[in-house]
């Protein structure tokens, strides 16, 4: 009879913890979505401030490009009094080596341009 | 149990049945139905406006960008009244009525109502808030450096689509694919984020240093001014790998602004336009003369006088002598000499040398458009012929061609394959392609030897490209100068030339073979005056921008001087 007492209660707290789980089961995944969206609207607007940023971004880059324009620093220069300087009056190293041949991935020396050929 | 609390019971297990059947309903019956009915409210397809890739110079500086912009739409079967709307927005874009109405009442489903407008008539309109009326940010591509390089960067259209130049001929590289985008958005409209980035089209890194374009279109404006020219063109390229560096073209036009101008005037003219070199072609017949051992630098030829008859013409040196060596005739460009050489070379052997150094046959060039210029087979020259091709006339050839035939002496024999792009990298910089340089033996070297000396004769003070001359290196090159052809007269015309000079420096160690042509010029018309002048100038810029030595002086290091950095003795 006491056997059979333990065992009911046991029963009735197995299906409590049960239907606890499932509740809270169920909550939590209520909640999981709605946390979801909840971030999927927060990544919507940091995707928003990214855009125009991103836009921000594009217009200093065209200005910076525009800046640094050769034409438009060699005008500066000249405002300020500098001039293009006499190749008379540079020295540069005269290297004992093979000529370069300029490449964009770095420079090249003649004789190994003319191994890669061969 | 009392009979109210059977009631309440009944109600409740009622309510919550009445509620379990709409929701058997609602996830089993009519779930398909719904679930189509909801993905149609709340997503929407968008075509993702893509991002061009960059065009960069040599060493990454921006020559081609993307700016954003903001295009107004309208979807006309949302619009109840389109005449309210009409006067409105042509007021705010200073449009006529009659075109916003004829767009609002089109009957279509979506129509541009004008695009990339300026960021000032936006806000107005925004703040209207009309109904059916709607903005789309699109990518708007933009040239910093306006006119610079802009014959070999080309332009794009309204829809981003490349119509010239390298714009043209990598556009599926610089394009990426237009992505369809599925976007989710709730009851109110508002995008709920996919997570994914923004589609961006490959990188294109040219073989073009924006410091040498600049040098380049600065010498060749002001010879324009100078001579008062209708078109020139300057070329620069690397002799030993084929690299243009710099590609200037004049007229110049603005790729920001390209529908302003006349399309001979976006015409690239270094690669579509066909001249008859004169004496710059002189090389080839001085090449095969060389190669086949029917002269050498020493073997005099009876110039006679400076006049020669061939059919019924006579051809005459502008400087008559009498007997002149090899290397004389070239250093001078005398007409009867080299006439005299090509007949000993003969017809065939002149056009198989012609056809090896690439006349009649496009560069291979990554542009569009290159012309292949045009060279008779000798079964069609006329008794003439032997007269003309010689000595540059009765032969089309672009400025890039000759370009490449002088890089041939320049770099020892080797036949180069030009190229405007050296690199294609991903949006996150990883290498696609990087160019690999393409040459062949043409000459051999001892003949490319012997003919930079001469080259290198021409450009001193017997010379005829005296004024080619460089301070502190020698330069090597040929001046040439033709009369144009009248197509209408059908005559040449006796006061419209092309001047040109095409050269490399240092002549021992070449690290440019450049190209000076020059169209139309008023007030002189010898190579030797017009073009060579602005070569001198252009090689005087570019040897200080690339660093290097002058040839003249010893150096020798000094304590206490940077490195890099010596004095002379």
């Amino acid at each position: 009879m006491i056997y059979s007492k333990t065992r009911n209660v046991l029963k009735f707290y197995e299906w409590f913890l049960l239907l606890s789980v499932i509740i809270a089961g169920l909550f939590t995944i209520i909640w999981l979505r709605s946390a979801i969206t909840a971030l999927e609207y927060n990544i919507a607007k940091l995707q928003e401030t990214k855009i125009e940023l991103v836009k921000e971004r594009k217009e200093l880059l065209a200005e910076r490009a525009s800046l640094s324009s050769v034409k438009r620093i060699e005008g500066l220069a000249y405002q300020k009094g500098f001039a293009i300087p006499d190749r008379r009056y540079i020295h540069l190293k005269k290297r004992n080596e093979s000529p370069e041949v300029i490449t964009v991935s770095g420079t090249l020396r003649l004789d190994e341009l003319l191994f890669n050929r061969q | 149990m009392t009979r109210r609390a059977v009631i309440v019971n009944t109600v409740v297990v009622g309510f919550f049945i009445v509620i379990l059947m709409r929701l058997f309903d609602l996830m089993i019956i009519n779930h398909g139905r719904l679930k189509a009915r909801a993905e149609v409210q709340h997503y929407k397809k968008e075509k993702k406006e893509v991002s061009r890739g960059l065009i960069l110079d040599r060493k990454g500086r921006e020559l081609a960008i993307n700016l954003d912009a903001e295009s107004l739409f309208c979807r006309p079967h949302e619009i109840d009244s389109p005449e309210r709307y009409v006067l409105m927005l042509s007021r705010l874009l200073d449009k006529r009525p009659e075109v916003i109405k004829a767009r609002l009442s089109s009957g279509k489903k979506f129509v541009w109502i004008e695009r990339g407008i300026s960021s000032q008539k936006v806000e107005p309109i925004k703040r209207l808030n009309l109904k059916g009326i709607g903005f789309m940010t699109e990518s708007r591509r933009y040239y910093p450096k306006a006119e610079l390089a802009s014959h070999v960067l080309g332009f794009v259209n309204i829809d981003q689509r490349g119509i010239e130049g390298v714009e043209l001929i990598y556009d599926s590289q610089l394009r990426a694919a237009l992505r369809n985008a599925s976007l989710l958005r709730d009851a109110n409209g508002r995008y709920l984020s996919d997570g994914l980035e923004e589609p961006k089209g490959n990188n294109v890194v040219l073989t073009i240093d924006e410091g040498l374009q600049y040098i380049s279109e600065k010498v060749l404006e002001d010879a324009m001014q100078r001579w008062k020219a209708g078109w020139g063109v300057v070329i620069m390229m690397d002799p030993y790998t084929g690299e243009i560096f710099s590609m200037a073209v004049r007229p110049a036009y603005d790729p920001n602004y390209f529908n302003k101008y006349d399309p001979s005037v976006r015409r690239n003219r270094a690669l579509t336009d066909s001249y008859e070199p004169g004496s710059t072609f002189k090389l080839i017949t001085a090449a095969g003369a060389l190669e086949e051992g029917i002269v050498n630098t020493d073997t005099k030829i009876d110039c006679q006088g400076g006049k020669i008859k061939i059919g019924s013409k006579i051809i005459e040196d502008v400087h008559p002598s009498g007997v002149l060596t090899f290397k004389e005739i070239i250093e001078r460009s005398s007409n009867v000499g080299t006439i005299k050489i090509a007949r000993m070379l003969g017809p065939q052997k002149l056009y198989h040398y012609a056809r090896l150094f690439g006349f009649g046959s496009k560069t291979g060039i990554d542009m569009p458009g290159e012309a292949s210029g045009y060279l008779k087979k000798p079964e069609e020259w006329s008794t003439l012929s032997m007269g003309a091709i010689p000595i540059g006339y009765e032969v089309a050839v672009t400025p890039l061609q000759v370009l490449r035939a002088y890089a041939v002496v320049a770099n020892g024999g080797w036949l180069v394959t030009p190229h405007v792009v050296s690199a294609i990298t991903a949006p996150d910089g990883t290498p696609i392609y990087r160019l690999k340089y393409s040459s062949q033996r043409i000459l051999s070297s001892r003949t490319a030897f012997i003919l930079k000396e001469i080259l290198t004769g021409t450009v001193t003070e017997h010379g005829t490209a005296r004024l080619a001359g460089v301070d502190g290196n020698t330069v090597a090159g040929k001046t040439g100068t033709t009369r144009l052809f009248d197509q209408h007269l059908k005559t040449y015309s006796k006061d419209r030339y092309v001047s040109s000079f095409v050269g490399f420096v240092p002549a021992s160690q070449p690290r440019i073979v450049a190209i000076v042509v020059i169209g139309e010029p008023k007030g002189g018309y010898y190579g030797g005056t017009v073009a060579a002048p602005v070569f001198k100038e252009l090689a005087d810029a570019t040897l200080a921008y690339l660093r290097v030595p002058r040839e003249d002086i010893n150096y020798r290091k000094t304590e206490g001087v940077p490195e890099g950095i010596y004095e002379t003795h």
